[in-house]
């Protein structure tokens, strides 16, 4: 059963070594002039400012995993909203229109808890 | 399209007692943010207990609802609502309840009166009751997840503590790594076995003996067995035990040292005796199969346990190395209990000394909660000196707690332990007497730790005045556990049969 695996190893070994030879060989045929401002961190073309290495607002973090826990909501949505006709054909449309309920109820309670909380305010 | 989607009615019967504190537990968290900021949150500990009795009534009427050991596949059999996990339902039920009860002043003596404390102990609770009647090794693992999550955040509940953040800290790191491997070595047996459903792993493995013996099959094995065994704090998976146990609020500690501790031995019974209960994983073709394993495991959590908790006189400390080795005479009944057979007397010894266990360690835990103020908890050996004589209940509760911990007649672990240990012996093997022989010896090194406690609380004279937080609930607490160490010590009969018709209830997959 590993015999399946190889084209993926072969793919693996392929993908690195094509990079691998391209960049060396820029590095070796290339011209090589630098400058200042070509050595610079590169930061949307502005003059960069300041360490990388700062504190951030713990909001952040906040907004951050909010924002994941309802982009996965949509991830779930999607789908079965495409395939809501389907399951309705099936049969099966007052079980997964409750199933979906219960899914989007249980995620409602968590959002009414932090906008009681006030984590989606930011001062 | 697949019809088995269907919705079955009996399905929420079978999960209502864990469906009713699933609500409970989101209802707890929006009380916190509906409630008037500057009330206090005791209240949501009164509607948390009552949400624990109500599903604890309705375990109950599952139990009594049918006759002998019942069984009802849920989800599709992905879950199951069977007598075992009722059994260990009403030890988390209980341990929650317990829990909130314990907490009611503690939170507020302790400036932490937030009602999410609450709704994590209810989520736990949860986990707990998914893991135990978990057949599927992803139900199984999002069960352990939801548990540990819970846990985690209730370990540094005391966020201004650095003994708290350090023991939550370590639990989460060390957790996750534990998830980690549990979960690959969950991957490793689906990969060998094309299932995760427990019950077709047992058969594949049943029906091909070069598949039970196949490098894979043994390292799936080997890896769910240590992730479990983080989670009940087996040797040598144990160090993070003593920190975290200290760390976290006393009444959490108990919920962890019971409520964590039972679900993973509900897992490992399920999984082990069960699903890998077959010759060729037990013994091995070579003599190499799991029993052995936790044959070692055993002893070393015995010893890792008893001998570590010898030089501590941080209470908390002592009876987070007693937790640990008291996963070492439970695994000396599960590997009795593989040695004798699924229906053997073995495996439910462990669950009848997991109950002991449970109502001992609230009893120790229920008057350690209550010696302190502010933030501030007092929990040096000293600190119990002459409590005894001035808080004569407090003493009491204390000294019978550790005596039942210790193993002492007429208590629930004294007979916990006669009995565990009286079937080992029945298997009939001279390796098991040798097991019996060295938990006997440490039953002895126990004595020693847990006297000495009792020796602080009559024999000596107070330092220093140690603040203590009296309640109703507290009271209710000791009360509760004293009645059911003295119930199930000295009648133990029927809850042996309750034992009995559990594991029953696992039948022949």
């Amino acid at each position: 059963m590993n015999e399946s695996y190889v084209s993926l190893l072969v793919l693996a070994a392929v993908a690195l070594g094509l990079g691998t030879v391209i960049l060396m060989l820029n590095g070796l045929l290339g011209p090589s002039k630098p400058t200042a401002s070509k050595l610079d961190t590169f930061e949307t073309g502005n003059e960069p400012e300041g360490d990388a290495r700062q504190r951030f607002s713990i909001r952040f973090y906040l907004v951050a995993i909010l924002f994941i826990l309802f982009d996965i909501e949509v991830v779930f949505l999607f789908p079965w909203a495409v395939l809501f006709k389907d399951y309705v054909a099936a049969g099966l449309g007052t079980f997964m229109f409750v199933e979906m309920a219960v899914f989007v109820g249980i995620l409602a309670i968590g959002l009414a808890y932090v906008w009681r909380k006030g984590a989606l305010e930011w001062d | 399209m697949n019809t088995e989607l269907a919705f079955n009615p009996a399905d929420l019967f079978g999960l209502l007692p864990v469906l009713i504190v699933f609500g409970f537990a989101c209802a707890a968290m929006l009380f916190e943010v509906f409630a008037k900021p500057d009330a206090s949150r005791g209240f949501i500990a009164n509607v948390s207990v009552f949400g624990l009795l109500v599903a604890l009534y309705f375990t109950y009427r599952q139990w009594t609802g049918t006759e002998g050991p019942f069984s009802t596949p849920i989800f599709g059999g992905m879950m199951v609502a069977d007598a075992y996990s009722a059994f260990f339902n009403v030890i988390f039920f209980s341990g929650a309840a317990l829990t909130c009860l314990l907490s009611q002043r503690y939170l507020v003596a302790h400036k932490l009166d937030f009602g999410e404390y609450y709704s994590l102990v209810l989520f736990g609770a949860v986990g707990m009751a998914f893991m135990a009647g978990a057949r599927d090794l992803i139900v199984l693992f999002i069960a352990l997840e939801v548990m540990s999550v819970a846990v985690y955040v209730l370990t540094g509940f005391v966020r201004k503590s650095r003994r708290s953040a350090e023991g939550a800290l370590k639990y989460f790191l060390m957790g996750a790594f534990a998830s980690a491997i549990l979960l690959y070595g969950m991957a490793l047996l689906y990969g060998t076995c094309g299932s995760t459903d427990l019950a077709v792993i047992r058969r594949a493995f049943d029906g091909d003996p070069e598949l039970a013996g196949s490098l894979m099959a043994k390292m799936g094995l080997v890896f769910v067995l240590v992730g479990l065994g983080f989670k009940i704090a087996i040797a040598p998976f144990h160090l993070w035990a003593p920190d975290v146990y200290e760390g976290a609020p006393a009444p959490v500690t108990a919920f962890m040292a019971v409520g964590v501790k039972a679900a993973g031995f509900a897992a490992i019974v399920r999984m082990f005796t069960l699903t890998f209960g077959i010759d060729s994983l037990q013994f091995g073709a070579d003599g190499k199969g799991w029993v052995g394993v936790l044959y070692l495991i055993a002893i070393l959590t015995m010893f890792a346990g008893n001998l570590g908790a010898l030089h501590q006189t941080n209470v908390k400390r002592m009876l987070a190395y007693s937790s640990i080795s008291h996963a070492g005479y439970l695994l000396v009944g599960v590997v009795a209990g593989a040695f004798g057979g699924l229906t053997g007397e073995a495996n439910s010894a462990v669950l009848y000394y997991l109950l002991g266990y449970a109502f001992s360690t609230f009893l120790a835990f229920g008057v350690i909660a209550l010696f302190g103020k502010e933030g501030e908890e007092y929990v040096h050996l000293s600190d119990f000196a002459g409590v005894g004589f001035k808080k004569p209940f407090l003493g009491l509760a204390l000294t019978l707690g550790v005596l039942s911990l210790a193993g002492i007649p007429p208590l629930a672990g004294f007979f916990g332990k006669f009995y565990l240990l009286k079937e080992a012996m029945e298997v009939g093997r001279p390796e098991m007497t040798w097991l019996v022989v060295i938990a006997l010896v440490n039953s002895m090194i126990a004595l020693y730790y847990y006297l000495r406690l009792v020796v602080f609380l009559y024999m000596k004279d107070a330092t220093r005045e140690v603040p203590i937080i009296g309640s109703a609930g507290a009271t209710a607490v000791l009360v509760v556990s004293l009645a059911l160490v003295l119930v199930l010590g000295i009648f133990p009969d029927d809850y042996l049969e309750i034992a009995r018709r559990s594991l029953l209830s696992l039948g022949p997959q």
